[in-house]
């Protein structure tokens, strides 16, 4: 059961992120509630690859072959932050640009922009 | 060189050459720049047109660092390269090549960052077509997106073009998420990322995970696709991106995502939800069509040209859901020769719109009302990319379309001929509409309460020299496009294709244990006597929609009431369309949930 | 679409995604269970295949090396397009002329923050240095060392402010470095590829385990990476610095 909950947390951080971006009234905030939904991803990703009671998959102070969690998500999930904060950084630049422009960064008043 | 050898370079080339433009950009002058670009995308559409020739004597495989499986267990990553892939993969290289040659004369000045990020989005687009793993996929799903995004807002000093870049990458990387959940959650159960391996180690039994899977990976993909209601973006970017962009963007990277979609459908899930093919279809087909109809109706409501086209395409990547959602094999060759012959026509008429910009300063269809008299040449393509999204006829569209029509009627499915039949209409009537006014005048007179048109910054060196160049390029895809069905065996090669992507046991075979899938299996091509009354029946329903939006206001009252109705229906979807991006967010996340719910109250 | 009809949907929706969600997590292996077999064989045959400890590293590499390459194109085309963004109406030449020469925290840093900033540089340099080359041996590598090398130019600005940062940072040279570790890791896969037939195939001598330099390739594409996260990082520092400093100086 308690395992169980361990996997819905992604689900919750998903759903919360969304609700977030959709209800945001400024795109800083809207931005990082984007991060926050990615966030869940990472979270998924290295719970279906952990072990329990098992060590890193680095064998210099443990002899290889100890029992290990699984590599290929921690590799998966550097990937996935790497991405995050990259496309983080551009929309923050967007956004940036954006206010210096026109003075707002809120959502509804920007709706003429996307005119 | 192998083939084998021939799927890294495709990719691997023009990513060292955008680093090398990078790196000298500040140093050397602009065309320097561009002629190495140019030689990047060249490189790549060569070896993409020899690779697909290769594939078409059998699949190519790559492992990328030697790491072939073992057991049956996949190692690391592999390129797993079918003609269809292939042929896209050198149709996108095809796409970049014309748009950077459209765009040497187009820029006034501008840095390394065009060329660069031009040349990495074709690579990212290259390897998304060829790759087998599939979170590499979802990689080239991001390097695709964060060129795009980047390059949308390539006019940076108008700030509309630097919110539709913000739309576009906030709703396209939630998306992305989405598919990466799905990801995650097959991981977990297969304890693989091989597509081969997954399908293998998921068998033939379909759970909540596999469905709830499935689904967020298709609806993260269709996002890129533009379906409704996942499709707002689009337009937004579209009315805002570099001319020549747009030509790869409704060209390429939208029909990728529905690509790999079916690519996924077929090298992963099509054992685990083969059973339940028929509900599968069912909620396909209900957003296909969705999509077809809402994007002709607001294509037609436009009079922003680029703005037109973009909705245009909205309506197109709802043909090809339908297609993809009928699940039979000449439904996807006839969508393979659709794709090809939608993006030469699409790109012609966004090379059109460029042209527009670069002479006229404007794309706004009321603002140029009359300018194209006496100029046959830009008038001539853009009608004949008219026609080609009405499906007349010889176009490739007309190919496409008889194929899934085929495809439709074998189902028992012939009503589907005419939603679809009607948004290809729809699409053709609203172009031959703008034409109508910009080449002859014609149309009512402006509404003088009518909001004003948004200012265009111009993207270009207005009445610069002649452009030659945008005219040639603009006169190779128009003709290109036209010449689709005189290539003999085109859909017989397209059914081929389409009859060895949906092989899985085949797949399998080939990717995990190295077997040769042999040459393409030959499959007669239908007769198209029927399709072509079809296509001409749309070609005229086209002109009568084109004709009543422009002489309307010229019938008897009681006739011109008849425009209340549609007005009506315009009216509401405008006002759907209305550019806030968390709305987009709350439509996204309403499509995903509505997908989903559906996939598994029907499965279930 | 308003407020409140804009949260009604989100909460239908989410309660729909949530349920969605739920059903589908209850489909995996129950916690702390993985199944494999991907990463138990890697875990197996790594170690002495590869001739190192770290197998996440072997996987990022490696064995998953195309994922890495289009993750540093990910960053370099990311930064390439917040360049594109935040450089638009400022030409660079003019950068150096600007009137003011007050920037964001200069003049205003006193003499204990500088203090210990030049402190925090050696430590920075130092630990960026040792994590991005040991990413063999320990939980570092490429990525991580040079984020947190970047970090040099966090703290050029906190203690001497802007224009001692871009006196110091060389934009045109960056660019350079950034391009360079980025073409180099897409210019190994090509070496490779006409060397062994295989794109990014680990060609070199593996050395023995625990050795700087050993698993063959991983180090020098780990190199690449370093330096080209560490170049991009100081690029986007620069950038963003530069741009809160034309905001105070232009009010609109």
């Amino acid at each position: 059961m308690i395992g169980y909950l361990a996997f819905v947390v992604p689900v919750w951080i998903f759903v919360a992120g969304l609700y977030g971006m959709a209800t945001s009234r400024n795109l800083i905030h809207l931005i990082l509630c984007l991060s926050i939904t990615q966030s869940s991803t990472y979270v998924l990703i290295l719970e279906v690859g952990y072990r329990l009671g098992a060590t890193a998959p680095v064998f210099s102070d443990v002899l290889p072959g100890t029992r290990a969690v699984d590599p290929v998500v921690d590799a998966l999930t550097l990937t996935d932050i790497v991405v995050g904060a990259t496309v983080t950084a551009l929309l923050l630049a967007f956004a940036l640009r954006i206010h210096k422009r026109t003075g707002t960064l809120d959502p509804e008043a920007l709706r003429e922009m996307s005119g | 060189m192998s083939a084998n050898m021939l799927a890294p370079l495709a990719f691997a080339v023009p990513l060292v050459v955008a680093a090398v433009c990078a790196g000298i950009g500040p140093f050397v002058p602009r065309r320097v720049l561009d002629a190495l670009a140019f030689g990047g995308s060249v490189f790549s559409l060569a070896a993409c047109a020899l690779l697909a020739s290769d594939a078409a004597q059998g699949t190519v495989v790559h492992w990328f660092g030697g790491w072939e499986p073992r057991h049956g267990i996949a190692l690391g990553i592999a390129f797993v390269v079918d003609p269809v892939g292939a042929a896209l993969a050198a149709f996108a290289a095809f796409l970049t090549t014309a748009a950077m040659a459209f765009a040497w004369t187009y820029y006034d000045e501008s840095g390394p960052a065009f060329p660069v990020l031009m040349l990495v989005f074709m690579a990212a687009l290259i390897g998304f077509f060829l790759t087998g793993d599939l979170f590499n996929l979802f990689v080239f799903f991001e390097l695709m997106g964060v060129a795009a995004y980047a390059l949308t807002a390539y006019r940076t000093e108008d700030e509309s073009a630097v919110m539709g870049a913000l739309s576009f990458a906030v709703v396209n990387s939630a998306g992305a998420f989405l598919i990466l959940l799905g990801i995650a959650l097959l991981y977990g159960r297969t304890g693989a990322l091989n597509m081969a391996q997954i399908a293998h180690a998921l068998g033939g039994h379909a759970d909540g995970l596999v469905l709830v899977a499935f689904a967020f990976i298709a609806c993260g993909l269709l996002v890129k696709a533009a379906l409704v209601p996942f499709h707002f973006w689009l337009a937004d970017a579209h009315a805002v991106a570099p001319t020549p962009l747009c030509v790869l963007f409704s060209g390429i990277m939208v029909q990728a995502g529905i690509y790999a979609l079916a690519r996924v459908y077929w090298s992963v899930f099509s054992g685990a939800l083969g059973e339940h093919e028929t509900a599968l279809r069912g909620v396909f087909l209900a957003f296909g069509v969705a999509t077809a109809l809402v994007g002709g109706i607001m294509c037609f409501a436009q009079r922003h040209f680029k703005r037109l086209l973009a909705f245009s395409t909205i309506a197109h990547t709802g043909i090809l859901v339908c297609a993809f959602a009928l699940f039979r094999t000449q439904a996807l060759g006839g969508m393979w020769l659709y794709i090809l012959g939608h993006g030469l026509a699409k790109g012609a008429l966004f090379m059109c719109s460029g042209i527009l910009l670069n002479r006229f300063g404007s794309v706004d269809v009321e603002e140029l009302r009359n300018i194209l008299r006496g100029r046959p040449w830009v008038t001539g393509a853009i009608a004949l990319g008219a026609l080609a999204l009405a499906g007349m006829p010889p176009f490739g569209t007309f190919v496409g379309t008889a194929l899934i029509d085929d495809g439709a009627r074998e189902l028992g499915l012939s009503w589907l001929h005419f939603p679809l039949l009607l948004a290809a209409a729809l699409t053709g009537g609203s172009v031959l509409n703008a034409l109508g006014h910009m080449a002859f005048g014609w149309g009512p007179p402006p509404d003088p309460h009518a909001q004003t048109p948004k200012h265009e910054t111009t993207e270009t060196k207005k009445n610069g020299g002649f452009p030659y160049a945008m005219y040639a390029v603009a006169a190779v895809l128009t003709l290109a496009s036209f010449s689709a069905m005189f290539v003999g065996g085109a859909p017989a090669a397209a059914l081929g294709a389409a009859a060895r992507f949906v092989d899985r046991p085949a797949q399998l075979a080939v990717v995990m244990n190295g077997a040769s899938s042999g040459p393409l299996p030959h499959v007669a091509a239908p007769p198209l006597t029927e399709a072509i009354v079809y296509g001409f029946a749309t070609t005229l329903l086209a002109m009568a929609f084109a004709a009543f939006a422009l002489f309307g206001h010229r019938l008897p009252a009681a006739l011109a009431a008849l425009r209340r109705g549609p007005a009506l229906i315009v009216e509401a979807l405008r006002a759907v369309h209305d550019g806030v991006v968390t709305d987009y967010i709350a439509w996204l996340a309403a499509g995903t949930a509505t997908i989903g719910v559906a996939l598994a109250v029907l499965v279930r | 679409m308003n407020d409140r009809i804009r949260k009604t949907i989100m909460m239908a929706t989410g309660a729909a995604l949530f349920a969605l969600g739920l059903w589908a997590v209850g489909g995996l292996p129950s916690f702390g269970h993985y199944p494999g077999p991907y990463g138990d064989v890697l875990n197996t045959v790594a170690p002495h295949e590869r001739q190192i400890p770290n197998i996440v590293t072997a996987v990022n590499f490696d064995y998953r090396g195309m994922d890495t390459l289009g993750e540093e194109y990910i960053f370099f085309a990311a930064v390439a397009g917040i360049a594109l963004v935040l450089r638009n109406d400022r030409k660079r030449t003019t950068i150096d002329a600007l009137p003011s020469r007050r920037a964001l925290h200069g003049p205003d840093a006193t003499d204990a923050v500088r203090m210990f900033t030049v402190l925090a540089l050696a430590v920075t340099v130092a630990f960026g240095m040792y994590l991005g080359i040991h990413a063999a041996q320990t939980p570092g590598g490429g990525f991580q060392g040079g984020a947190l090398l970047s970090g040099f130019a966090a703290l050029l600005l906190l203690g001497f402010g802007f224009p001692v940062m871009r006196k110091i940072l060389s934009q045109d040279g960056f660019e350079a470095v950034e391009a360079a570790g980025a073409g180099a890791y897409a210019l190994i896969g090509i070496a490779t590829l006409v060397a062994s037939g295989a794109f990014l195939k680990n060609v070199l001598p593996l050395g023995g385990e625990g050795q700087l330099f050993s698993a063959g390739t991983i180090p020098i594409i780990n190199l690449c990476v370093g330096v080209e996260v560490c170049a991009g990082f100081f690029l986007l520092f620069l950038e963003f610095a530069h741009e809160t400093r034309i905001e105070e100086q232009e009010p609109e």
